[in-house]
């Protein structure tokens, strides 16, 4: 009996220290992101270990350091945002939208809390549900603005990698859309899918084929991803004076 | 010619002229003892008669404005604080004016200028009443117009420092002025240095000085200019005068990079044989003002500390940002090679040993110099650059807190502090992480960061952030020294180890600030999201820079700043400085206002008007994008005036009326002109405004008045009486008469004595 209580005691023990809800020791120099789907306050996003795999990836690429715990679900809310600078929007068939306190509060973030939203439409096919509903919804956060298609001179597409195009698991469109705040884009747009790409099984294999480009196309969503974070974090450090013949020249051998 | 009853000649020829008349009377009298014999003598007398009475009416018409006992002339004595060591030479000066008075039967009234005139019963008053009196020049000059009659000739004694409103011009006295302290026999004086209230850095500005010299002085002079803050010498010219002082010479000086408040001295090099040495040195100030600010930021690692200092710098438009993060690290290996990478070489070699004086501000956040075997001799040349007088701030963070370049050398020659952690493991973090306190250091903090909120909001501001750092790393407090502020700690709760948080030092020339904790994003954050206080972020990070660019003294929460400069008696010029980050009207913001990422554009002018009932002028922005305007405007007088400056429009949240500045005139230019002993250029402009002279010099009337003295006050006096005989000529010959009754009586006497000789001889 007392093993059994024993036994009992360590696993609760074990459970409660292996939560991924907790937060060990957060560090504002560490950069961690909030991810908002359809399903709250959980991972079982679409891509449960995309995450871990991709602040490897950031890590071992880059001189971004990711906080232990990277990716944190949120919704909009002011205690779940007022300490994240990058959120991912999982645009698929279960975001049903925001409140209109939610909106307000993701509204003053983007604004006046600096922060950045990226939305990701993770239907592969062709589908204008989320779509539609991921335009509705940024139409009524910025009523005087629309989605347009970020231009390809962009710091976006020079934060870390050259990017030529848009990439994704299917390419259904050829551009990321954004809503600018003065010279940033504080909400970027994939209406392609450039999250699943990355996803690797235990094996460290692709587990989806990206169409119709394949390998050069998940090429192209590994830089722009990539850049995305670079991009959250340096802003247009890339259009700085000092940048451009450097890159225009390399831009021209390609 | 003109004869009148004073001029002996009228009463030679008029008697001659009489008596031959009577002769012929008298004459024909005897000789003709005809019947017509006394009639025509009679005729003859009567015609004398006439002669007699023509004579006296035209001597009276006849204008006599030579007749010295009608004249008046008025003395005008200053008797301020700068002329009470010469009070010696004003007597003399006042007793040969008085002398020269009485000689000429010219009456001579003496008063003491101020405010109104204090008549004195004579020269000998002069030095009786208390030293010193306020050298209210214009209003003195003003008070005689309101005494005296319009053209009446004056002579102001003075050396033309005037602490008054200045000299309107108008129609009244005639004012004619004898310098005093502007002659020199053995001496140079630096009389006077003008420099204008604002200048700007990295400019050439122009100024003005006075110099008096002994009369023929060909010697080239050295004039050195001193910022008596530092002791360095800022600038070093010759020059050359000629002819009689004091003399006025246009200079100009260069100045440096650096902006501030500049409290400067000017000295003429001293001669040999100078009596006094003294006098060749005079001080003055000015504000020197960045129209851009140069920026050197390098990060060690993006992250959304630099991201959000980095959209910060940028939204100013006056700052020109150069800025590197490094974004990979010796050791990443990023997939698909160099050529699909955007990277460039970081030019460490080029910002550290060629460029980095360039810079006003230099940021270095979270950066180790061992990470990329970048030698410590750029750590020292970091030093340099501070000791020389450049801003540094320097954010700690992990990659920082594990270099070992910074052990020793850094932050102790710097801020006085020693760190207490060194990662000895690869991945390791020296950063203290956890729960964490900031504690404010009580007014320190309040002077350096609440200036853009009232108390209580500061306070409540403030205390939402404080308990967000969550990561620092530990200092030792090894050596605290004068020139050393720590303005907050940082406790950890948890072991409740307290380490300095933010802290300034004087180093050298220049300032440093040492942030020892990451995250102050994260303020950003907190605030905006809750539309409470959204500017707190950007107001610290606007008062850490001001102060290490030793701005913070020039332009504090105002949002307009005006300065304005006299050019001449009448003109003046006007700077404003429009500060983008500085805005009391922002205080107390809610959910509506400004985004974070937008670039602030300034508007392309200003509007100012002079009050009461003057025009409206524009300010044009100095260069575009500096925030910086200027224009000049005239005023007759200063006493009463004031200029109302503001924004066209609304402007960055910021309404119009919020951001209005009004100056008196009076007291914006008051003070700010350091004038010495003497200015003569400002008693040329009374003499030439008053339809006056300049008389000479003290030392030329001490013994006896020059010739040109009498030629100009007898001339006004001449003028002015000229002025009244033609009022009189309007008058008729029969008004005349009828003014002058003795004339009657003079006639009828005449007759009288014709009228007894008639009947005496039995004449008809």
């Amino acid at each position: 009996m007392k093993n059994y209580l024993f036994l009992l005691f360590i696993s609760v023990f074990l459970l409660i220290a292996s939560s991924p809800h907790r937060l060990i020791a957060y560090s504002s120099d560490r950069l961690q992101i909030g991810i908002i789907s359809g399903k709250p306050d959980s991972l079982e996003n679409a891509y449960p270990v995309l995450w871990r795999q991709l602040a490897r990836f950031l890590q071992t690429t880059t001189t971004i350091e990711p906080h232990p715990v990277f990716a944190t679900p949120v919704t909009p809310k002011i205690k779940k945002l007022e300490k994240l600078g990058i959120v991912f929007l999982l645009g698929d068939a279960s975001f049903k939208g925001f409140s209109s306190q939610e909106r307000e509060i993701l509204k003053r973030w983007l604004i006046l809390g600096g922060g950045t939203l990226v939305i990701v439409n993770t239907e592969s096919a062709p589908s204008s549900g989320p779509d539609a509903l991921v335009r509705k919804e940024v139409s009524k956060l910025f009523p005087d603005k629309t989605l347009g298609s970020i231009p390809w001179d962009s710091a976006l597409f020079r934060s870390f990698y050259l990017v030529k195009s848009v990439g994704g698991l299917t390419l259904n469109a050829r551009f990321l859309e954004g809503i600018a705040i003065g010279e940033r884009y504080a909400i970027i747009y994939s209406p392609n899918d450039i999250l699943a790409p990355l996803i690797k099984d235990s094996e460290g294999s692709y587990l989806f084929r990206c169409y119709p480009g394949g390998e050069k196309q998940r090429m192209e969503t590994v830089k722009l991803v990539t850049n995305v974070f670079l991009y959250a974090l340096t802003g247009t450090y890339k259009k700085d004076v000092i940048h451009m013949p450097f890159i225009e020249r390399k831009l021209r051998r390609k | 010619m003109h004869l009148t009853l004073t001029d002996p000649i009228f009463w030679i020829s008029f008697g001659a002229s009489c008596l031959a008349l009577i002769a012929v009377a008298v004459s024909v009298f005897r000789s003709r003892r005809d019947a017509k014999k006394p009639a025509f003598a009679c005729l003859i007398f009567r015609v004398a008669l006439v002669l007699i009475f023509i004579s006296v009416i035209g001597a009276l018409k006849f204008k006599s404005p030579l007749s010295r006992e009608q004249g008046e002339m008025h003395v005008l004595v200053d008797h301020s604080k700068s002329m009470e060591d010469k009070e010696k030479d004003i007597r003399k000066v006042a007793k040969t004016l008085s002398d020269w008075a009485q000689e000429s039967k010219i009456s001579a009234r003496f008063h003491i200028i101020g405010d109104e005139l204090t008549d004195l019963g004579g020269f000998q008053e002069i030095g009786k009443l208390p030293w010193p009196m306020e050298s209210r020049i214009g209003s003195g000059i003003e008070a005689l117009d309101r005494k005296v009659e319009r053209g009446s000739p004056a002579v102001l004694l003075s050396d033309g420092v005037e602490t008054g409103k200045g000299l309107v011009s108008g129609a009244g006295a005639l004012i004619n002025t004898i310098s005093f302290g502007a002659d020199l026999e053995d001496d140079i004086a630096l009389v006077a240095i003008r420099f204008p209230p604002v200048a700007f850095a990295r400019s050439e500005v122009p100024y003005k000085i006075t110099v008096n010299f002994p009369k023929e002085f060909k010697t080239p002079l050295v004039l050195i200019l001193k910022d008596t803050a530092t002791g360095e010498v800022i600038g070093r010219s010759t020059f050359s005068v000629s002819g009689t002082g004091p003399q006025n010479v246009e200079m100009s000086l260069m100045l440096g990079s650096k902006a501030g408040s500049l409290h400067g001295e000017a000295r003429i090099a001293p001669l040999p044989w100078e009596s006094n040495k003294d006098n060749n040195r005079l001080r003055f100030k000015t504000s020197i003002l960045r129209e851009k600010l140069r920026i050197l930021y390098l990060c060690g690692m993006p992250n959304n500390d630099y991201s959000y200092l980095r959209e910060f710098l940028r939204a100013n438009p006056r700052n020109e940002l150069v800025s590197f993060v490094i974004l990979r690290d010796p050791h990443d290996v990023p997939p698909y090679g160099e050529s699909e990478l955007s990277l460039i070489p970081f030019p460490a070699h080029e910002i550290f040993r060629t460029h980095l004086n360039e810079f006003d501000l230099f940021i270095l956040q979270d950066f180790a110099f061992s990470r990329f075997g970048l030698p410590r001799d750029y750590l020292r040349r970091v030093k340099d650059f501070i000791a020389q007088g450049g801003g540094f701030v320097f954010l700690s963070g992990e990659k920082s807190a594990n270099a070992s370049e910074y052990k020793q050398g850094f932050f102790d020659d710097l801020w006085g502090l020693e760190p207490v952690a060194q990662a000895l493991e690869q991945n390791k973090s020296s950063l203290i992480r956890g729960d964490s306190l900031v504690e404010y250091q009580g007014d320190l903090w309040k002077r350096r960061f609440a200036l853009l909120l009232a108390d209580e909001d500061s306070r409540k501001a403030w205390g939402m952030v404080n308990k967000l750092a969550d990561a620092f790393q530990q200092f030792n407090v090894k050596d605290i020294r004068k020139n050393i502020d720590i303005l907050a700690y940082i406790i950890n709760k948890e072991d409740n180890i307290k380490s300095p948080a933010i802290v300034e030092s004087q180093y050298g020339k220049g300032r440093a600030t040492l942030l020892t904790f990451p995250g102050t994003w994260l303020w950003k954050a907190h605030t905006g999201i809750r539309g409470e206080h959204p500017y707190l972020y950007d107001s610290f990070w606007e008062s850490v820079i001001k102060w290490v660019i030793k701005e913070e003294d020039v332009f504090k929460k105002d949002v307009l700043k005006v300065a304005i400069e006299k050019e001449s008696l009448n003109s003046f010029k006007v700077v404003a400085y429009l500060n983008p980050m500085g805005s009391s009207a922002r205080a107390g913001f809610k959910s509506k206002g400004k985004p974070m990422k937008e670039k602030i554009a300034f508007p392309s002018y200003l509007v100012a008007k002079l009050l009461p009932k003057g025009g409206q002028f524009i300010l044009k922005e100095k260069t575009k994008g500096s925030g910086i305007y200027e224009a000049s405007f005239s005023a007759q007088s200063t006493s009463g005036k004031k200029l109302d400056v503001r924004l066209p429009s609304q402007w960055a949240g910021v309404s119009a009326d919020s951001a209005r500045v009004i100056v008196e005139l009076t007291r914006a230019i008051e003070g700010k002109e350091l004038r010495a002993t003497s200015d003569i250029d400002y008693l040329r402009e009374i003499a030439s405004l008053r339809h006056g002279q300049v008389l000479g010099t003290s030392s030329d009337y001490k013994e006896d008045i020059l010739p040109v003295f009498e030629k100009v006050i007898l001339e006004q006096l001449q003028r002015k009486n000229e002025e009244k005989s033609y009022i009189a000529k309007e008058a008729s010959w029969f008004e005349t008469i009828l003014d002058s009754p003795w004339l009657l009586a003079v006639l009828a006497m005449l007759m009288f004595i014709e009228w007894s000789f008639r009947r005496w001889q039995g004449l008809t």
